[in-house]
């Protein structure tokens, strides 16, 4: 009952906005450009990305800059949506939007201790800045674990910033950190959700689940073929959900010696599928095989049900994948690659 | 408000600034457009690090930052050397303190893991060293949190190991694994991969596990001790370096701040910076004098502008008390510059409207004294006092309004009515209430006039439906009822009423093209016809209905002042079926919270209503920004 009361609203502006969204010619018309400066321009002058252009139109272009700022308007549609929302969608939807907060956090993390390229913070963080509790100035001038530690006390990733302390200072390496920051994120929204009406917990399966099963497929992939851990480790490093892959295929697959026998070990024919074609394919990205898997689910899903919690996550997440493929596009046409090859990058270009 | 631009040398720029921060009255716009051939460049900000050390340093002492009236005298800008020589020491004072307190906090913590797991083997007479070098077994100590605890045993189940637990609280589980030799890395492998956290035992342990025990506690005493003695060192360092530090802290606090303005306020070119900025006219005349008495090679030049395009900021200033009801003004939204503030209105408007509506002499005393407890901080949980300034205004009301209903805790029948009992003069009260409601509605009205002729939106001021034609149709019908109620007759003829009514209405209709006519355009609209037809006729029909609803709308303010009187007779009803007396005193107690409860919830939010529909609606777009001028802070 109260999904009727919760959802016509926020879905019915979803809806407006969605048609909003680039369409396939779009796609084709940038990809066509030669400039990033033109890519800018059509951008600027034919979609919604307009208002979160206009700061930086009339000056040259960068590619980092335009990149910037289309990812913000992506995490400003929070706030949008914040105006919408009954307060444990709210609550929902703000943890949903930590992922960007947590790539910034891994970006500061490895930019902070490994690298130190200059501006390289600022020209890439998007969402830590809009965090009250950091003060963002001080962040991006920190130089060592300590003084991360010292900024980001508030958060509550901090408990894993001390957690892993010790352990950074004695082998410099950050995996544990990364993988734990991940496993907390995807734990909490799994918390969250629990509290969901049956039907949104469907949606919240077929949409975060199906991530998270392909996410730790690819894991185990990239474990198996580069990394020699044990099964047990493997197990343990993994996002403890499943979805269509039960616990003991999860476990059969952390136990085969080579990665190509892993399809073997699944039973959900999509799945399978979909993992053959991603080994097979040496060329392409393996990742953007399930991205696009995650894509088409969500082209059905989109326009399935209007009183419960598909409507958002679907567009959250086509919009985050549009995005992705823009910036895609933007980087090919500044690397000047052949036209063709971009679309054979794109998430919405079929496997 | 006026806007202001200072063009100068850039060697003057530090001392602008800090005139401006001075000042605290000026808000300064980040990146005008106007500057364009000016760059935005960042100085590096050297007083940064320093002042963030001396914070470091005056929280470790347990010093406030006090920065509310920091004063800017004596400002002799210290060099970067003579700083680091004053915090140097001290921070490596402290830094040594704060090691061997972070030693000592891994030492308790060892040794509190320690004796969670020798306490289960208190009573076994073996030495543990021998554990620590079998032939074929290795024993690892650890703990981890309970979440990870649980997936290390669903997941371990390949190696043989053997995960022992032996203690655990709500977070934590203390755990002995066992594993083979020759599988002691593997153990460990996975043992990391949930980070488990690995206790060693003490290097020389001859002794069996319950002399284990006792050494540790007594060592852990040992730790309490040295812990008193580096408070006493704190303590030390505070008296000794509180003055200076106090000193060196204002002075890079005002720099920092200086550095961090400049760099993100000022446009620069190779010799001269720039900046825009939002002043009050008031304050102008003295800042301008200031800056051409002191500075007379710097170029200060301000202007009124255009409010339609420039949206400058509203100052919004009010005693304390008017204050807190403009907190509830801010959720509607915050005056635009030139818009009247409608706090003023709005408290004296919820005050009066509370009074009627929840018009109780005893319950009104609770509010008041409830607020007098708010306002002197009786009550830990709310810290606002603005909450108890509405109580004790809410809560007077009340009680004035108790007074002339003659009626105290519910009970009608204590004290005399002085002006009217409500429920006996059902009719006549809510015709009182409608009144009150016409009342609002028509200072509205004229609040939009003041508001649209003073912001010269003509447009506004004679065809909208709360301006010019709107408040004469409103009189007009108004009148025209009035008339015909009393004297079974209109005011003028049927045909000549109708035609008036007529023309007021086609005006509003006509509202954007006449519009345009006055500001000296064509007798048009911008939109297309057809859109612009459909759109006003639904916005007419609207408007003709507004008329009638929003003044009914305030016949609820006499429903509830009855709601209120119902409500108290239920209760003593209730009170009056007990036998004891005891028993129908607590009910009247209860009944009585109860109604202050869910009454002073229910009208709190019903007058809300009122004032954002019916009377905000009318004059008040709350499109506004608030004035923020800089400061120190």
């Amino acid at each position: 009952m109260a999904a009727l009361f919760q959802y016509p609203a926020i879905n019915a502006k979803l809806k407006a906005l969605s048609s909003k969204m680039l369409k396939e010619e779009d796609f084709q018309n940038l990809i066509e450009l030669n400039s990033v400066q033109e890519a800018f321009n059509y951008l600027y002058d034919n979609t919604y990305y307009h208002k979160d252009l206009e700061d930086i139109s009339g000056q040259e272009i960068h590619r980092r800059q335009l990149e910037l700022n289309l990812k913000k308007s992506l995490v400003f549609s929070e706030d949008f949506l914040n105006k919408y929302l009954s307060s444990d969608l709210k609550n929902f939807v703000e943890h949903y939007f930590k992922k960007f907060e947590i790539e910034d956090l891994k970006i500061i993390l490895r930019t902070i201790l490994m690298e130190n390229e200059e501006d390289y913070l600022s020209d890439n963080l998007i969402y830590i800045d809009r965090n009250q509790k950091i003060n963002f100035n001080n962040l991006i001038q920190a130089s060592s674990y300590e003084e991360i530690q010292e900024v980001l006390k508030e958060l509550h990733y901090a408990e894993i910033l001390d957690e892993f302390s010790e352990q950074y200072q004695q082998n410099k390496n950050l995996f544990q950190i990364e993988m734990t920051l991940d496993f907390h994120y995807f734990s909490r929204l799994n918390d969250l959700a629990a509290e969901f009406s049956n039907k949104d917990q469907k949606y919240f399966n077929k949409i975060i689940g199906t991530q998270i099963d392909l996410l730790n497929i690819q894991w185990i992939y990239r474990i198996k073929k580069y990394y020699n851990l044990s099964s047990g480790e493997i197990l343990n490093y993994i996002i403890p959900f499943h979805f269509k892959i039960t616990r003991e295929e999860l476990r059969k697959m952390s136990q085969v010696d080579n990665p190509n026998n892993l399809v073997k070990q699944i039973s959900y024919a999509p799945y399978q599928r979909l993992l053959e074609k991603a080994v097979e394919d040496v060329n392409n990205i393996f990742e953007r095989f399930f991205l696009n898997y995650i894509f088409m689910q969500l082209q059905q899903i989109k326009s399935e049900s209007f009183f419960t919690i598909s409507n958002i996550l679907a567009y959250l997440y086509l919009r985050e994948y549009e995005l992705r493929d823009i910036i895609t596009i933007i980087e090919g046409i500044r690397y000047s690659l052949p036209d063709d090859r971009i679309k054979n990058f794109l998430i919405r270009k079929e496997v | 408000m006026k806007k202001f631009q200072i063009l100068g040398l850039k060697n003057k720029i530090d001392l602008i600034t800090e005139e401006i921060v001075k000042n605290s009255q000026i808000e300064l716009l980040k990146k005008e457009k106007i500057n364009k051939d000016f760059k935005y460049d960042q100085v590096e900000n050297f007083y940064k690090p320093y002042f963030n050390r001396l914070n470091k340093i005056m929280d470790s002492l347990n010093l406030d930052q006090e920065i509310k009236n920091i004063n800017f005298e004596q400002l002799n800008k210290f060099s970067l050397e003579e700083l680091e020589d004053f915090i140097n020491p001290i921070e490596k004072k402290i830094n040594k303190l704060e090691r061997i307190t972070k030693k000592l906090d891994d030492e308790e913590k060892r040794l509190n893991n320690l004796i969670r797991h020798v306490y289960v083997m208190r009573n076994i007479d073996i030495e543990l060293q021998s554990l620590k070098n079998l032939s074929y077994v290795t024993l690892i100590f650890g703990s981890l949190s309970q979440e990870r605890y649980k997936r290390l045993i669903e997941n371990v189940t390949e190696i043989p190991i053997l995960v022992l637990k032996v203690n655990e609280d709500q977070e934590r589980v203390w755990f002995f694994t066992f594993a083979k030799k020759n599988y002691q890395q593997k153990a460990l492998d996975i043992l990391n991969s949930v980070n488990f956290n690995r206790i060693e035992l003490p290097d020389r342990v001859k002794e069996q596990p319950k002399d284990i025990l006792n050494q540790s506690r007594h060592r852990l005493d040992k730790i309490e001790i040295i812990r008193d003695q580096i408070k006493l060192e704190f303590k030390k360092l505070k008296h000794r370096y509180q003055q200076h530090l106090f000193e060196y802290y204002r002075q890079a606090l005002i720099f920092n701040r200086i550095t961090d303005v400049n760099n993100s306020f000022y446009g620069k070119s190779d010799y001269f910076f720039i900046t825009t900025g939002w002043i009050s006219e008031e304050n102008e005349t003295e800042f301008e004098k200031l800056i051409s008495n002191k500075y007379p090679e710097v170029l200060y030049s301000s202007q009124e502008v255009e409010f339609a395009e420039e949206e400058p900021p509203t100052i919004i200033e009010n005693p304390d008390w008017i204050k807190s009801f403009s907190s509830l003004v801010k959720l509607y939204g915050l005056p635009k510059y030139g818009e009247i503030d409608p706090s003023l209105f709005f408290a004296l408007s919820y005050i009066l409207l509370f009074g009627i509506m929840f018009g109780d002499l005893g319950q009104g005393l609770i509010f008041v004294l409830l607020g007098l407890a708010v306002y002197k901080n009786k009550i830990k949980f709310i810290t606002d006092q603005g909450i108890g300034y509405i109580l004790i205004s809410l809560g007077s009301s009340s009680m004035l309004f108790g007074t002339f209903y003659g009626s105290i805790f519910g009970m009608e029948d204590l004290i005399p009515a002085l002006l009217i009992r409500p429920m006996e003069n059902i009719m006549v009260w809510l015709g009182f209430t409608v009144m009150i409601g016409i009342f609002l509605l028509i200072i509205s009205m004229i609040f939009n006039l003041f508001n649209s002729f003073k912001n010269k939106d003509y447009k506004e001021a004679f065809f909208s439906d709360s301006g010019l034609s709107g408040l004469i149709l409103y009189l007009f019908l108004l009148s025209n009822l009035a008339a015909y109620g009393l004297q079974n007759s209109l005011l003028i003829p049927l045909p000549l009423t109708l035609a008036v009514v007529i023309i007021l209405l086609l005006l509003i209709f006509f509202k954007e093209p006449l519009g345009n006519l006055l500001v000296g355009k064509k007798f048009s609209v911008d939109k297309k016809i057809s859109e612009y037809l459909l759109e006003s006729i639904f916005e007419l029909f609207d408007s003709a209905l507004g008329y009638l609803s929003n003044t009914l709308s305030f016949l609820r303010v006499g429903a509830f002042t009855l709601n209120h009187v119902g409500l108290s007779m239920a209760v003593i009803i209730l009170s009056e079926m007990v036998s004891n007396s005891a028993g129908s005193l607590l009910i009247l107690i209860a009944g009585n919270i109860v109604i202050m409860v869910l009454e002073g919830v229910v009208i709190g939010i019903q007058i809300l209503r009122l004032e954002f529909f019916e009377i905000f609606s009318k004059f008040y777009s709350g499109s506004g920004r608030e004035f923020k001028p800089l400061n120190i802070e």
